[in-house]
């Protein structure tokens, strides 16, 4: 992995969250305000006074855009943090289980998987209707589990099998430190690969489910939301649909570059 | 079979605890519709426990009943059937389609890595992963279908042919579907290639691919027939890994393109609270998506089996 390509991921994230952070600071007016002037201030192009332009109602997209990170990588993070945890919780329990548990814990993730992910959220949201940005977290990251647990799960069984790990085990170190000494550290590059990616896959997620009216309600501002701004006629104002894209697609491909990072056999660390 | 009954029982729990009734009684209904509500809950089974509803399904299901639409009255199947024949319309040609382009690229890209090209288009698929599918659709069909007019926007089929025998249907369906087909199949190719290379390049290192070099076999055959075989069950395993995300991808470009798939026939149902539709609908998906990706699991697993005879 590069240097520059590393220092760019890096910096898109520190980018994404300190906007998430520093909203209020950074942009004070509320992101739902109309302009001064509603009818004169509709589809304004970008200048000195609003820099992202202004979308069909007049409302600042800069301020809804800086906002909106808020929301969005909230989202992103609780979801994340949450498919993390049960795929962890769920794979290295399967690996440490009797083998019939284990073979039907696996099935289990097997089902999970096989019944798209969207179709889950999408069945799930519909009949709720619109639900807070807190609740969407939630269930986007209890339907995204699956994949992960199967691979922390090869993993744990990898590294329970290491030789090193039969070795300790025959000298007797109790179980808790095996997996504190001997599996955790095997698991961690998957943990972090894992977290990366989830938010990777939710961040588009989000967006889609919002766009098409089933995710975040109106008129919070969120990614997903900045683009149904954009309207029927997307290409009529382009800054309406070029700065959200732009957002998504950079932090997506951060997440996915960290990923990968993260996925590389790090030599460095061992030759040390 | 086990994926099944535990889909339908996921399934039918969700929907059971998520609050509200199709027919909830109302305060304002007149005492005729009152009446007639009850009687439909009667019909449907709905006032009875849980712990009876659950079996009769379960009866039902294995005698391939699927039941009836609360909203409509008509054959789930029916309407299952033409929704998941339709998203397989669109699926089916975008994994061949994405299957094919994501192999020859990746292979080239492994044969050429560390190249200028091999990085531009490593770039290029890269970033092309990062947009949301979603969007690429809608600039895509507003760009190619409502700006420039070469394609239909919205729909299965024309409304001229509509009703005509499916022979005359065909050319106006695949006109209809090359938009969403090609969105489809441009991010499973980006996959595929990122894989693809990765798994060329571990090939071209082995032992059997230097002995035909020395042999005397040329490059691009011992690129397309030797290093091509050897990633064959890795291939034949990621169409199966890959099969889930495309048909959830599926049912949102089926929206903004208005095309009636599952994605759209269970968001309709939904709205309506139509649970034997949802139900169908969620378990046909699931079982065709594991049946299918079982069959690639197997498939890649014969591959590894005639790798290891030669």
């Amino acid at each position: 992995m590069s240097r520059v390509g590393r220092l760019l991921a890096y910096g898109t994230v520190a980018a994404v969250l300190g906007a998430a952070l520093a909203a209020p600071v950074l942009a004070p007016r509320d992101p739902n305000a109309l302009g001064d002037d509603p009818t004169r201030d509709r589809r304004l192009a970008p200048s000195v006074q609003h820099p992202l332009g202004t979308d069909d109602l007049s409302r600042d997209v800069y301020g809804r855009l800086i906002h909106g990170t808020r929301v969005s990588v909230s989202i992103a993070l609780i979801a994340a943090a949450l498919i993390v945890a049960i795929a962890f919780a769920w794979g290295t329990t399967a690996a440490f289980a009797p083998a019939w548990l284990r073979g039907a814990m696996m099935i289990f993730a097997d089902v999970v998987y096989s019944v798209p992910r969207l179709l889950v959220v999408l069945s799930v949201l519909t009949f709720t209707g619109q639900l807070a940005p807190a609740t969407l977290a939630v269930v986007l990251g209890l339907a995204g589990w699956a994949p992960l647990s199967r691979i922390l799960y090869r993993a744990a069984v990898a590294a329970r099998r290491a030789p090193s790990t039969e070795s300790a085990m025959a000298l007797g170190v109790g179980r808790v430190r095996i997996a504190f000494s001997h599996v955790l550290p095997a698991l961690r590059p998957h943990l972090v690969e894992g977290a990366c990616m989830a938010v990777a896959v939710v961040i588009p997620l989000e967006a889609a489910l919002t766009y098409f009216g089933i995710g975040v309600p109106r008129p919070t501002a969120t990614w997903g939301r900045l683009l149904d701004d954009a309207g029927a006629d997307p290409l009529g104002a382009w800054w309406l649909v070029v700065f959200p894209s732009a957002v998504i697609a950079a932090t997506v491909m951060a997440m996915n570059y960290l990923a990968s990072d993260a996925r590389a056999p790090r030599l460095t660390a061992e030759a040390k | 079979m086990l994926v099944a009954l535990l889909v339908t029982s996921v399934s039918f729990v969700g929907l059971r605890l998520l609050p509200g009734d199709p027919f909830a009684p109302s305060p304002d209904d007149p005492p005729e519709l009152a009446h007639a509500r009850a009687q439909s809950r009667v019909q449907f089974g709905l006032d009875r426990p849980i712990s009876v509803q659950y079996p009769a399904l379960l009866g039902a299901l294995a005698r391939g009943d699927l039941g009836h639409s609360f909203a409509t009255a008509q054959p789930v199947s029916g309407i299952v059937r033409s929704a998941i024949t339709n998203t397989a319309i669109l699926v089916a040609p975008a994994l061949l389609i994405g299957l094919a382009l994501g192999v020859a690229l990746g292979t080239w890209q492994g044969a050429h890595a560390g190249s200028v090209r091999d990085k531009i288009l490593g770039g290029a698929t890269f970033g092309y992963l990062a947009v949301p599918e979603f969007l690429v659709a809608l600039i895509l069909g507003g760009l190619v279908a409502i700006r420039w007019k070469l394609l239909p926007a919205t729909g299965m089929v024309g409304a001229e042919v509509a009703t005509a025998p499916w022979l005359v249907r065909l050319p106006s369906i695949v006109e209809h579907a090359v938009l969403p087909v090609s969105v489809l199949a441009m991010s499973t190719a980006c996959v595929v290639a990122r894989h693809q290379r990765a798994a060329v390049i571990a090939a071209v290192g082995e032992g059997f691919v230097r002995g035909a070099g020395a042999r005397g076999v040329p490059a691009h055959r011992i690129l397309w027939v030797h290093v091509l075989r050897r990633t064959a069950g890795t291939i034949c395993a990621m169409a199966g890994v890959l099969l889930p995300a495309l048909v959830g991808g599926a049912a949102l470009v089926e929206r903004v393109f208005s095309w009636p798939g599952a994605g759209s026939a269970l968001v309709t149902a939904v709205a309506a609270r139509d649970y034997p539709v949802v139900q169908a609908l969620v378990l046909m998906t699931a079982v065709a998506v594991a049946l299918s990706a079982s069959l690639a699991e197997a498939g890649a697993q014969r591959l590894a089996q005639g790798e290891a005879l030669v």
